[in-house]
């Protein structure tokens, strides 16, 4: 999805998978899995519906292994496909709900979210999730899906706007503010931190 | 949009977005899943892609409009094309939810007589249904998730749709 990725490799992962290598498959889920995953629980899907899009970005991918026309480029197409099949569940869910229902913004945090989180997080990156965590929820979900629509280099504002019910016109105002308050926090816990030793 | 994103924002934000995006393991089941998934590959048949969708990213403006409203049926259109670009069948497929369930009522063009099989990555068997003279067909007791037809006619090559998450 960061195009970081080796060329010859991705590419000739793509090419055994296509040529009914499991193992070929498996290393590709190995490989975006974990970005896959986040694209899903940025647009704070349910554990339930995530695991669907989860389900239903691989069956796609699995679909299109033949006719991927760039290979080396198969993390942004799997990006792609994950936000889109994010959208449409996300719409779906958008629906069910009553009228007048604030559906997404105010919805209690998933108690699956936090707990787990900080282990896999480098030391270095420590102080970034903690100011991070110390955000209003708003402002955590809005550099969310900011951060996954952003990722491949082409974010769709629209598409970001859909994601957090708001108008597209607030997106940049709302993540300037939270960027702001973001780079507050951080300066707090570091000049905390230096205090404190 | 114009984007006014800072180099220091975009810094920031690509920090915060590898963290994201490393931070949590998906569960274990899921991954597993999403590995076997590969046995669910077709090689035997023809994708009939996803043109319509009224749930689709096109319908978005319309879905706000209807927002809150009582849910209508979701309707799904997949199509194969010739290589003259000609359409060579469509599938139009209603989805009901029937309690948890989803009920698919679908209709073939051209019409006529045909086979449809649904598949679903949760269901170990493909089962199947005839679509009658005019290609209509019914299918209940369809699980929410990603769902597959197959389309098979006398006379023509299998035509799989493209997964779609009901």
């Amino acid at each position: 999805m960061t195009g970081t990725e080796p060329f010859d490799d991705v590419a000739l992962l793509v090419s055994k998978a296509a040529g009914g290598d499991q193992a070929a498959w498996n290393e590709i889920v190995g490989r975006f899995g974990r970005r896959v995953w986040a694209t899903c629980r940025a647009y704070r899907l349910s554990q339930a519906d995530a695991a669907d899009v989860f389900q239903q970005t691989w069956l796609r991918v699995l679909e299109n292994l033949d006719s991927l026309r760039d290979p080396a480029r198969l993390g942004a197409w799997i990006g792609t496909t994950c936000r889109n099949e994010a959208l449409v569940a996300l719409r779906r869910a958008k629906r069910a709900m009553p009228v007048g229902q604030p559906w997404l913004l105010d919805r209690p945090t998933d108690p699956d979210d936090d707990p787990e989180r900080p282990f896999l997080i480098a030391d270095r990156d420590a102080e970034l999730w903690a100011a991070f965590r110390r955000l209003s929820p708003r402002c955590q979900q809005v550099l969310r899906v900011l951060v996954v629509e952003a990722e491949d280099g082409r974010p769709s504002y629209e598409n970001a706007a859909a994601a957090l019910d708001m108008p597209i016109g607030s997106l940049g105002p709302t993540r300037g503010r939270c960027l702001t308050h973001l780079r507050q926090f951080l300066t707090e816990g570091i000049s905390g931190a230096e205090a404190g030793s | 949009m114009n984007d006014p994103t800072t180099p220091d924002d975009g810094r920031l934000l690509a920090r915060l977005g590898a963290i994201l995006n490393d931070a949590e393991e998906p569960p274990a089941d899921v991954m597993e899943l999403a590995r076997q998934s590969f046995t669910l590959r077709r090689l035997d048949a023809e994708l009939a892609s996803l043109v319509e969708d009224s749930d689709g990213p096109a319908a978005s403006v319309r879905s706000v409009a209807v927002r809150g409203s009582a849910r209508e049926p979701r309707q799904l259109t997949f199509q194969i094309v010739d290589e003259q670009g000609r359409d060579e069948l469509i599938i139009a497929v209603q989805v009901e939810s029937v309690g948890r369930r989803r009920r698919l009522t679908g209709h073939l063009a051209p019409q006529g007589p045909a086979y449809i099989e649904v598949r679903q990555p949760t269901v170990p068997k493909a089962r199947g249904v005839d679509a009658d003279r005019r290609g209509l067909f019914v299918i209940d007791d369809v699980l929410p998730g990603p769902m597959s037809l197959t389309c098979r006619r006398a006379g023509g090559p299998a035509v799989a749709t493209q997964w779609t998450l009901l």
